[in-house]
Parts: C-alpha cells; sequence; structure tokens
C-alpha cells in the first residue's frame, strides 16, 4: 500500500482492497496483529510493529476516529519497546498520523545502544530503525 | 544434519533375514491394498522417555537433565563434540503470560547439560510464529539476558537463508520443505518445548514445536503456507523430513484451556526427555490426561515416526500415575472433544 501510494497511486484497487482488509482485521481494543482477531471467542494479542505498520500503510485513508485505540496503545507501546522493528514501526506509525511520541529520538538511541549488550543489529532491522528517525511524519512523508 | 546431502536420508540398520522376511510378506500385503509400512514397522517401534519431577524453575536443571540423559542411555562419547542446536518454543509475549514460551532457565539448564558431555557448541534458535520482531521476543522472555550472560549464539531463523530439500512426509501437497540452511552446520536439533493445550492441534509438545524451524520470510505469519497445506500434515512432514535427535518438554509450568496462547498456566511439575519425540510426547499427553491417540496428528505418527502406546515406551524416571495432572479441556474447541484419558 505504501508503495502504490508513494508512486500516486492512491486510488488503486489494491489499495482500496488493502484498507478493507487491515480494518477488518483490526482488534476489538485497538492495535493488530499477524492477522487474526478472534479464536474461539477469544480476543488475540496485539502486536507493536504489526499495528504500526498498519497505521502507516492507512494514514489518511479512514477517519482517525477509527483507529484511535490503536494509537492509544501504539502510543504507550512505543515508550516501552526497545527493539528496533517494534519500535522503528511504532514511530513510524505514530508518525503518520503527527502522533508521534517528542522523546522519539531518545528512544531511538536507546534501542541502538542496546546493541553493546545484545550484539549488532542486523542491517534492515538497524535500516528500519534509522527510517523512523529520518521520518518523523512517516514513510509517505520522506524527502530524499 | 546431514550436511554432505540434499535430501536427509533416514537412518536404516542393515536387515535381519526375519526382517527380509516381512517384507517380502509386507510387499504381497501391500500388493493387496493394505498399508504395509503399518504393518511391517509398527512392531518394532519402541522408545524410552524420562520423566522427572521439577517443583519449579529454580532446581538443578542441569543435574536433572545429566540424570535424565543417563537414563535414555546419552553418553559424554555421543555428545562429544557435536553442535548442537536448541529449538525452544517462542511464540509472543505477553505481560503476565511467561507460560506461552519455554522458560529461559530450561534452556540454561539443557545449554549446561549437553555442554557437561562435551558438546563442542549449543546454540538456541527460533523463528517466532505470531511477531514479525523476534528480538523483542527474544528479550522480553528474559531468554536474551540468560543466553548474554551465558555467551550462547541465538539465532533468529525467521529471517534466515532457507535450505531447500524433498519433503520426506508426503502427508501434505508441499513437494519440499525449506529449512534454515544454518541446520547444514549442526549435528543434533533438540526440541526444547512447551507443554500446552492447543486450540486447533490439541496439544502443542515436541513435535508442534518444530513449527518454529521453517522461516517466516518463507512461510510467513504464523507459517501461513503451514497452516493452509494443514497443521497436522505439516507437523507430520516437518519431523518426517528434520528427523530431530532429541526432545525436551517443559511442563513445570504448561499451559491448559485456550492454548497455545490465550490458556491459564498449569503446573505439571515436570520436565519430560526422550530420543523419539512422538513418544515424548505421547507421554506429556497421558501426563496431561490426554488420550495420545485421539490426538490425531500424534495417532497419524503412530507406528511411523515413533511408538504412541503405552506399552511401546518404556518410562524411566517418575511413572505417568504419579505425575499426572489432568490439564482442562475446552468443549467449545472441537480439537479439545472427547480427548480425556480414561
Amino acid at each position: 500500500m505504501c508503495a502504490l501510494r508513494a508512486n500516486g497511486l492512491v486510488q488503486h484497487s489494491r489499495v482500496l482492497d488493502g484498507v478493507r482488509l487491515l480494518m477488518d482485521r483490526q482488534l476489538p481494543h485497538g492495535g493488530w496483529n499477524y492477522g487474526n482477531t478472534r479464536v474461539f471467542g477469544s480476543e488475540l494479542h496485539r502486536a507493536p510493529e504489526s499495528t504500526g505498520a498498519a497505521l502507516q500503510a492507512l494514514a489518511g485513508l479512514v477517519p482517525s476516529a477509527e483507529i484511535r485505540k490503536s494509537i492509544d496503545y501504539l502510543k504507550t507501546e512505543a515508550r516501552r519497546v526497545r527493539t528496533p522493528i517494534a519500535l522503528g514501526w511504532s514511530l513510524l506509525g505514530l508518525g503518520a498520523w503527527g502522533e508521534a511520541p517528542k522523546e522519539a529520538p531518545d528512544l531511538i538511541l536507546q534501542t541502538v545502544e542496546r546493541q553493546q549488550r545484545y550484539g549488532a543489529y542486523d542491517t534492515s532491522s538497524l535500516a528500519l530503525v534509522l527510517l523512523a528517525s529520518a521520518a518523523p511524519n512517516g514513510i509517505l512523508e520522506v524527502r530524499i | 544434519m546431514s550436511t554432505s546431502q540434499d535430501v536427509i536420508t533416514p537412518e536404516r540398520r542393515a536387515w535381519t533375514r526375519r526382517e527380509f522376511l516381512y517384507a517380502l510378506a509386507g510387499g504381497i500385503v501391500l500388493a493387496s491394498g493394505v498399508s504395509a509400512g503399518r504393518w511391517f514397522f509398527g512392531s518394532h517401534l519402541r522408545s524410552e522417555t524420562f520423566v522427572a519431577k521439577m517443583n519449579g524453575y529454580g532446581g538443578d536443571l542441569s543435574g536433572v537433565m545429566i540424570n535424565g540423559f543417563q537414563e535414555l542411555g546419552l553418553s559424554s562419547s555421543e555428545i562429544h563434540g557435536k553442535r548442537i542446536l536448541l529449538k525452544p518454543n517462542l511464540v509472543e509475549t505477553s505481560q503476565g503470560a511467561p507460560h506461552i514460551n519455554t522458560h529461559p532457565l530450561v534452556l540454561r539448564g539443557a545449554i549446561e547439560a549437553f555442554l557437561r558431555l562435551g558438546a563442542a557448541t549449543v546454540m538456541v534458535a527460533e523463528g517466532p510464529g505470531h511477531r514479525r520482531d523476534t528480538l523483542a521476543v527474544y528479550e522480553e522472555s528474559g531468554l536474551a539476558d540468560v543466553l548474554t550472560e551465558d555467551h550462547i549464539q541465538f539465532h533468529d531463523l525467521n529471517y534466515i537463508t532457507g535450505h531447500t530439500i524433498t519433503n520426506l512426509g508426503r502427508q501434505s501437497t508441499l513437494r519440499t520443505l525449506t529449512f534454515p540452511a544454518l541446520f547444514l552446520e549442526v549435528d543434533w536439533i533438540v526440541s526444547v518445548a512447551k507443554m500446552k493445550t492447543h486450540h486447533w492441534a490439541g496439544a502443542t509438545l515436541s513435535m508442534k514445536n518444530l513449527f518454529g524451524v521453517m522461516p517466516g520470510i518463507y512461510y510467513g505469519w504464523p507459517k501461513n503456507v503451514l497452516h493452509h497445506a494443514g497443521i497436522e500434515n505439516s507437523i507430520l512432514d516437518i519431523n518426517a523430513t528434520l528427523k530431530p535427535h532429541f526432545a525436551i518438554v517443559d511442563g513445570i509450568i504448561g499451559m491448559e484451556g485456550d492454548g497455545p496462547i490465550m490458556g491459564t498456566p498449569k503446573k505439571a511439575g515436570v520436565l519430560v526427555m526422550g530420543r523419539n519425540l512422538t513418544a515424548v510426547d505421547a507421554t506429556c499427553c497421558r501426563i496431561m490426561g490426554i488420550d495420545p491417540s485421539k490426538v490425531s496428528y500424534l495417532a497419524r505418527a503412530d507406528d511411523w515416526l515413533g511408538p504412541i502406546d503405552e506399552r511401546s515406551i518404556q518410562q524411566r524416571g517418575e511413572t505417568i500415575a504419579s505425575v499426572r495432572t489432568n490439564f482442562s479441556l475446552l468443549e467449545h474447541i472441537p480439537a479439545h472433544q472427547g480427548v480425556r484419558l480414561a
């Protein structure tokens, strides 16, 4: 969805399909996971990286009230998580809705510094968190 | 795991004259339309499992495991110089729900035990089924702190180069399976699973745990390709093709009810070990109060990948009766219906 939108294809049928799919899979209490909402009556757990990616893809395409719970969840998670994929997508998703936390640069720095304890991140994970640093308003607002 | 062949071939000792005659007879039976494999191989499958009582995670886990190794005939001469890969069950994390995942101290115990037996290296590897961020699960589960302190390497199996081989199980329509190429560099694969009920499969133990070795970048999240191919088919295919070497199941605190994620903690107070994963899982089921012959993938594995008949599994350590504690099953979940052990 982001690739199509970045190339001016916001009305492409696949983008519209994507919006419908993502809104269908949003968890009742907010947030997204790998794509299931309920199994045998139990609402499943959400994940920050999935929520951030979904919010980034949906930015500006649905009324904010419809994703408010997800934003609120992610604002809490963004202050808690310290791994590059979870934090990177959290900040991109929040940024795309103008809700990135003010302390985002510190969160990114703390996350990068954790390599000293746990070892070097792989290139794609490091690139994601650095992209979040360079894109405070989300991927679609990046100007290179 | 073999490093010289693309296809892992089953280990097979030379046939005896009696087996040859059985095979000949089996061929005749096959021609008449009866399953010769089950008829022929069934009577030969025997295994041993070891059950230890563990009141909590603070005890001497490595000592208990070494005792289990000895009971199972696993000697230092067999382990010396081997590269051991431990595959825990790390699916996702949730605050207040550590019972979703294999406890980190069980892994520490297994690492120490294999190193004390002379393993050249021990590593831990997992590709969580529900999270794109493996590192988050690794850290939030507490495993990162343990392995960092112990200087043990962790491998993320979701984002890893694959190695494609023929599907030897042939239960699903998947003609090939793509495992991590890392497996070509190890000698032993050990499933270090969690004792849990499962809302699709009935129970998730050492065999089902191996879903997590299948890389997410090939199979998706939550391993969608395998779900589409059929969970039971895929469990059998993975195990038949990979041929894991050993299983350790963390049943100290397991999960009952709506497992593998949304269930509640269940203290079973056991560690279960063995060389044959099917036998280990059958024993675990009995401890959980589940009839393994009613768990479909175990029934299908019986007499093929291993025995599930109690008479074919020699029990070491504690008896099943002394540790059995029924895990709660939910009536509205089809995989839980009618599986309670009498």
